[in-house]
């Protein structure tokens, strides 16, 4: 019994891992976002591609945290700019990689899943507000102050 | 005999609970019956008619979201600076699309934030933002589709 509830419990975790360090797409993101972050002509080209996406994600699992989403964007699009660049090299690749992940339709939950799809990718969210939410606050600042 | 009695009790018992949960619904909206919340309201017509007005409105809240402290407001928060730039669009003519019930209650909050002296005085440590927060949050909850949209548009736009 005590092996059976074992096996049970083991794989709940791998099937959803609630560390986003874990989640296997999330760190291939990561991986790929370094190369955004270094090449301002690349990043222009997945703004853009979060753009003509956005308005077919659906807001509700994101719930508040939609608008740092939006100022991802943003912050991401003065970037390659060059208009804002008071920003650390490792918050930038997790933004993007973040953005990259909500973007990818085939993450930890597909994204065509009703109801389901996008939990992932609100969780993967939060998480990477929670470790920027002092740039992008700050950049939302700038945006409000200095133009 | 023991029917009655049975029907009777819970009877007595029932009468307290409703005061409980009227005061515990009422006590977060305080800052919503303040007067300062009926001032920012009655302010947000005459605002909303006078660009020139609503640009001194914008500047000042602007100058104050840099410097007040952002704990109280949460997850609001980029909703109160998406707020901001939908303001300072909306005074330079860029972006008119914006219902005006909805432009009133973010007037109406940005008015409410602005104000030094609401339900708790801004200078009060720790407290001051609270009520700000609660007008904020409410004011988003009435406003958060014409703000995703506002966003939507600034990063199609531009």
């Amino acid at each position: 019994m005590a092996n059976i509830l074992g096996g049970v419990v083991k794989r709940k975790r791998l099937a959803l891992p609630k560390d986003p360090k874990r989640n296997r797409v999330f760190s291939k993101a990561l991986e790929r976002a370094k190369s955004y972050a270094k090449d301002p002509k690349a990043l222009r080209d997945l703004v853009q591609k979060a753009t003509r996406k956005m308005s077919s994600i659906p807001k509700a699992p994101f719930a508040e945290l939609w608008g740092y989403l939006q100022a991802m964007l943003r912050l991401m699009r003065a970037y390659y700019r060059g208009e804002y660049r008071n920003i650390r090299f490792a918050n930038l690749v997790l933004i993007i990689g973040a953005i990259i992940y909500v973007l990818d339709p085939l993450d930890l939950i597909p994204d065509w899943i009703p109801g389901l799809g996008f939990l992932d990718d609100a969780t993967i969210l939060a998480f990477a507000v929670q470790k920027t939410r002092e740039t992008l606050d700050a950049f939302t600042s700038w945006e409000t102050t200095s133009r | 005999m023991t029917k009655a009695r049975g029907k009777s009790k819970p009877r007595a018992q029932k009468k307290p609970a409703p005061d409980k949960v009227e005061l515990r619904v009422s006590q977060p909206k305080a800052a919503l019956r303040s007067e300062a919340f009926a001032r920012a309201l009655a302010n947000a017509k005459a605002h909303a008619n006078n660009p020139e007005r609503l640009r001194v409105l914008f500047e000042e809240a602007a100058r104050k979201a840099a410097a007040v402290p952002k704990e109280p407001f949460l997850d609001s928060w980029p909703y109160l600076q998406a707020m901001l730039r939908l303001v300072r669009a909306y005074c330079r003519g860029e972006y008119r699309n914006v219902p005006q019930d909805e432009l009133l209650w973010i007037i109406t909050a940005l008015n409410y934030f602005v104000d030094p002296f609401d339900l708790i005085p801004d200078e009060v440590p720790f407290l001051g933002f609270v009520d700000d927060a609660t007008v904020m949050s409410f004011a988003v909850a009435r406003t958060r589709e014409a703000l995703d949209d506002f966003m939507a548009w600034e990063i199609s736009a531009f």
